[in-house]
């Protein structure tokens, strides 16, 4: 990387502390001046700060008027950054000349962020300059200048970078990489390779090497660039093994798949390996025939790197190898495994479905995780019949985390029916899950909902939670109230899922149920009146929210969702929001009223602007009862005319 | 060499070899032919050090340490008691007290033993830390919004692939299930011929305001000017360090950025517009429309603007035949009912880099690009950017993706670059 601390940035950066401190000390003004930006920063009486702002504001709006006043400023150590800031930016060419005009009258850092405006601008008139400055004793300028040549890109800048000296190549590494690859994105290949070819004789750094070969091989004609990379593969240097890896994967999926595969028994097994992870990209029929030869290798790391590429690659016929090797050997489960996942041909599933017919548990457990993982829907009727039928625990547990991923939502019915005869305690909770995850997937919610309500009338009670989780999947206003009823049920484990299940619904659909419950001296009346709050907070904007809020404190019986509420309020401030707020400091309900003062200023403070008689009576009502001296600070404030 | 060499790393190894002239480099072997329980050979270890780690960025770490293949060696911070928490963090992984803390990313960059570097600093620093570490031959995990303006976008995009170093944006919703299955639900034409595509947003109000300065610590406890890196110079107030930075519009990217790193993003996967970026932004309210070259809307929009509920950061993608709609809680709402059945199990949450980082290391490994490599991360931010500033003029803005410049609008392409902070070079 460019040596930027070659300019000696730390102890620049302890001068401009100093200065800047400097000038803080002399008193900063926060609030923005109103006068003209051009007067900002030419006043010695403007703070610091309202010269910053008025040079960002030049950025965006300055005119021809403003340009000799930001140049002049390109040499101040404090300004210089500000000054480019604004003259970077402006699209009047005599930006551009103020910032040339500049090279040859700053210094040191300044330089190099004038010279990186040039840059960022496309400065072509500033080549000849930038050209003279590659050759600056400072070798952070030189750097600079070369950065800028290449970032400029005109033919003229391309042609100063060829003219690199060799013993500047490694230094302008970054600039001649630049310039490269503008010359390939122009199609001059020719161009191109002569740069590159200034960094391949230089003593560059691996990581240079390996960009330059990469650019190398992008910008060989096919026939040339085949043969390097069957000759970087090849190489016994590894880093030039694993250039010619990466330009294999920059070729794209169509290419190079034969060249991969030749490849492979002329290396070692540890290369092998990463030639198969190239070749799992490749769908070419010369990688899928690489891997599965591969597969058959006498080295088990080759082995299961041809395993992760079948998974990419291969098709049914790929199942049993992958499928052996799962159960073969603890280790190549999980690589196995996920190559069967990945295998995109349907019909492995069938072959899958079929396994799940076989004998042994451990066969018939590992097709059913697998048909789960895959999504293999049509499994479904063979799931559920293990799930009943199995007498291995494994088999069954595996059927029913399946079923969790696969069962479609008509089966909804028939995997309540497992809850209800889970002969475990584990198999009655995957069940339960799976009841869940099916519920989102019933394509008739009014069939799923019917078939909660039945189940909730002779199901005991202990059970109803999942009934009514499911039915927050379902989700619609059906089921919606299906649950708002079961809150009012008279055993108190359906009405404690009832209301756990409403204060979480996903929409704000739940709110006046929640409400409802929340008034009436429930059991769970707490729980109720705080999940309608989340659904203020969370559902709600405006008007909407208030009058929630309004309608929560009238029916909290504690302080606790009191100042929840005025919390909530203070997400919406306005006069009206306001108004209620203050009610609660004055109000005989309200006990804890010092902490309800944070959110009426809260308020008050956002309204202030637009209501300040509004605004002032609610600061007066704070100052009545606080003694927190911020809180109080914050009130008089507002309070004053 | 061998790659089973247990006296050596992989760098130090490299590092020899290099001096050698001629040697082997080692090999890395892809992480699913290493066995789950295996240990992994220092020589085939991927060594990472840490760019300015905080809060998010232990998060990031807390996945990076578990795997088998990986060894963090290093921390690299402006603050010391960032340094000291990552290092205490480390250390108590490893049972050692190896893990180096050290104040200026030249230090880090410059250890050849180390191969990639999780990046976690504040907005303003990621590109150039990114293209600091690509230029040092680093590959690159870096926290999310990636860069502050366009420029910075397509500066990063060059130089990484430039270096053809790996590179993953912190963006791990790409691999996270709910919203893959979201965007394969588009891709697979089940919603129809897609339409609009939401992606939530938050405030793109911003500050120009400073807070008051305060007595400046020492450089050990706080290099300032380092900190600031190529942000404009303001003045030290402790706030910022504390992570009070964001809505400065020097040091925030801004808030379409904040969470449009991630949904904008998923929307231009789910659009099928990874190489591309709208052509038109229409702002209103807090929030902006914008308008593919195919017709195809993009919605940035704020929370309370119609979202379901589904979680933080939800996305929704409509078609002319049905909608999805998913977030961080991995629930999944989707229309017509009909859609139910696609449903998947969904059991990873929205904010769990594990699948990200580890995608991140076997591309280390394979040389093959990430799913949030420099290219997708670059055109979602460079059409997040051109949303904010279409917001910040108030103006509809034509843009021209191929140029990357907005159309007759001389004022909105003031906006593609800001100064870098000299003496930082991107």
């Amino acid at each position: 990387m460019p040596n930027s601390r070659a300019i000696d940035r730390r102890n620049l950066s302890v001068a401009v502390a100093v200065v800047f401190g400097a000038a803080l000390s002399h008193g900063t003004a926060f609030a923005v001046d109103k006068a003209s930006p051009l007067a900002r920063i030419k006043s010695p009486n403007a703070s610091l700060h309202d010269k910053a702002t008025a040079f960002e504001e030049l950025a965006l709006d300055g005119g021809p008027e403003s340009i000799a006043a930001l140049g002049e400023r390109l040499g101040d150590p404090r300004l210089s950054h500000y000054a480019r800031y604004a003259l970077q930016a402006s699209p009047d060419p005599a930006a551009g000349e103020a910032l040339r005009g500049a090279l040859d009258k700053v210094r040191g850092a300044q330089l190099i962020g004038v010279i990186n405006s040039l840059a960022s601008r496309r400065d072509v008139a500033a080549v000849d300059a930038l050209t003279g400055l590659c050759g600056s004793e400072d070798p952070a300028v030189a750097l600079a200048a070369a950065g800028a040549l290449a970032a400029i890109g005109s033919d003229a800048a391309l042609a100063a970078l060829a003219e690199t000296p060799v013993e500047k190549a490694t230094a302008f590494t970054d600039a001649l990489l630049q310039g490269a690859l503008a010359h390939e994105a122009k199609g001059d290949a020719a161009k191109a390779e002569a740069l590159l070819n200034r960094l391949a004789g230089a003593d560059a750094p691996v990581h240079v090497m390996q960009a330059v070969e990469l650019a190398l091989v992008r910008n060989a004609t096919p026939e040339k660039a085949e043969a390097r990379l069957a000759e970087l593969l090849a190489s016994p240097v590894d880093w030039r093994f694993v250039v010619g890896l990466q330009a294999a994967v920059q070729a794209g999926p169509d290419r190079y798949s034969q060249t991969l595969a030749s490849a492979i028994d002329k290396n070692p097994p540890g290369r092998q390996v990463r030639i198969l992870s190239v070749i799992e990209g490749k769908p070419g029929t010369g990688g899928l025939a690489a891997a599965r030869a591969a597969s058959r290798s006498p080295h088990p790391e080759v082995r299961l790197a041809a395993a992760a590429a079948l998974g990419a690659l291969g098709n049914k016929s790929d199942g049993p190898l992958l499928f052996r090797l799962a159960l073969s050997d603890p280790a190549a489960r999980e690589p196995a495994t996920q190559a069967l996942l990945r295998i995109k041909d349907p019909q492995l599933d069938s072959y899958l479905a079929g396994m799940l017919d076989g004998a042994e548990p451990s066969k018939r457990a590992l097709a059913a995780e697998l048909s789960g993982r895959r999504g293999a829907r049509s499994a479904t009727p063979k799931l559920l019949a293990l799930t009943r039928g199995s007498d291995s625990a494994e088999v069954r547990l595996a059927a029913l985390g399946a079923l969790r991923r696969v069962a479609p939502g008509d089966t909804l019915g028939k995997v309540f029916d497992l809850v209800a005869s889970a002969p475990s305690t584990e198999e009655a909770r995957l069940a339960k899950l799976a009841a869940v995850e099916v519920a989102q997937r019933v394509a008739d919610p009014s069939a799923a909902t019917a078939a909660v309500a039945e189940r909730l009338e002779h199901w005991p009670p202990a059970d109803h939670g999942v009934l009514l989780d499911a039915l927050a999947r379902v989700g619609d206003n059906a089921a919606l109230e299906l649950v708002a009823q079961a809150a009012f049920r008279p055993d108190r484990a359906t009405q404690d899922a009832a209301t756990r299940v409403l204060g979480a619904w996903p929409n704000g659909g739940a709110a006046p149920a929640l409400l409802r419950v929340a008034g009436s001296g429930h059991a769970f009346s707490v729980r109720a009146l705080r999940g309608y709050l989340r659904a203020a907070r969370q559902y709600s904007s405006g008007q909407e929210r208030i009058a929630m809020c309004r309608l929560a404190l009238g029916v909290a019986d504690r302080d606790e969702e009191r100042l929840l509420a005025l919390d909530t309020l203070a997400l919406t401030p306005s006069a009206e929001s306001l108004k209620l707020a203050t009610a609660q400091l004055t109000s005989d309900v309200l006990a804890s009223k010092a902490k309800a003062v944070e959110p009426v200023l809260k308020i008050a403070e956002a309204v202030s602007p637009t209501n300040p008689a509004e605004a002032a009576a609610a600061a007066r009502a704070v100052l009545a009862i606080s003694d927190d001296k911020q809180l109080v600070d914050r009130a008089r404030k507002l309070a004053q005319p | 060499m061998s790659v089973n060499n247990a006296t050596t790393n992989r760098r130090g190894f490299l590092k020899s070899a290099a001096k050698a002239g001629a040697a082997a480099a080692p090999l890395f072997i892809p992480a699913s032919v290493l066995g789950r329980n295996g240990s992994v050979p220092p020589s085939e270890q991927i060594v990472v050090g840490g760019l300015g780690i905080g809060r998010r960025g232990r998060t990031v770490l807390s996945r990076f340490l578990p795997e088998r293949d990986v060894r963090f060696i290093a921390v690299c911070d402006a603050q010391r008691s960032r340094r000291r928490e990552v290092k205490r963090m480390v250390d108590a992984h490893y049972r050692t007290s190896d893990c180096q803390t050290l104040r200026h990313p030249d230090d880090l960059l410059q250890r050849d033993d180390i191969d990639a570097v999780l990046i976690a600093t504040g907005d303003r620093w990621h590109t150039l830390a990114s293209v600091m570490a690509a230029r040092a031959g680093k590959d690159i995990y870096c926290e999310k919004p990636c860069s502050m303006t366009i420029e910075e976008s397509l500066v990063l995009r060059d130089v990484i692939g430039r270096y053809g170093r790996i590179y993953q944006a912190g963006t791990q919703r790409r691999t996270i299930p709910n919203f893959q299955f979201a965007v394969d639900l588009a891709h697979r034409g089940k919603l129809g011929e897609l339409h609009t595509v939401h992606a939530h947003t938050l405030s793109p109000r911003f500050t120009r305001k400073w807070l008051p300065g305060a007595p400046l610590p020492s450089k050990e406890v706080i290099d300032w000017d380092l900190w600031l890196g190529p942000a404009p110079w303001r003045p030290y107030n402790p706030k910022y360090a504390l992570g009070r930075w964001r809505n400065y519009y020097d040091l925030h990217s801004g808030g379409i950025l904040e969470w449009g790193a991630h949904t904008v993003d998923l929307c231009q996967w789910a659009a099928g517009a990874d190489q591309t970026a709208p052509v038109e932004y229409r702002p209103w309210d807090n929030n902006v429309t914008a308008t593919y070259a195919n017709g195809v809307k993009l919605v940035m929009r704020g929370r309370g603007a119609g979202w379901l509920g589904l979680g933080t950061c939800p996305v929704r993608f409509e078609g002319d035949e049905g909608w999805v709609e998913t977030g961080d809680s991995g629930k999944i709402a989707v229309s017509p009912d009909s859609l139910r059945s696609e449903i998947k199990v969904i059991e990873m949450a929205g904010t769990d880099p594990k699948n990200h980082v580890r995608e991140f290391l076997d591309c280390v490994r394979s040389r093959r690009p990430c799913s949030a490599n420099e290219k997708v991360a670059a055109q979602a931010h460079i059409a997040s950017h051109a949303a904010t500033i279409a917001w910040r003029l108030d103006a509809t803005l034509k843009f021209d993706p191929a140029k990357n410049e907005f159309v007759d609008h001389p004022t909105a392409n003031r906006h593609l670059s800001r100064a870098v902070r000299e003496p930082w070079r991107l």
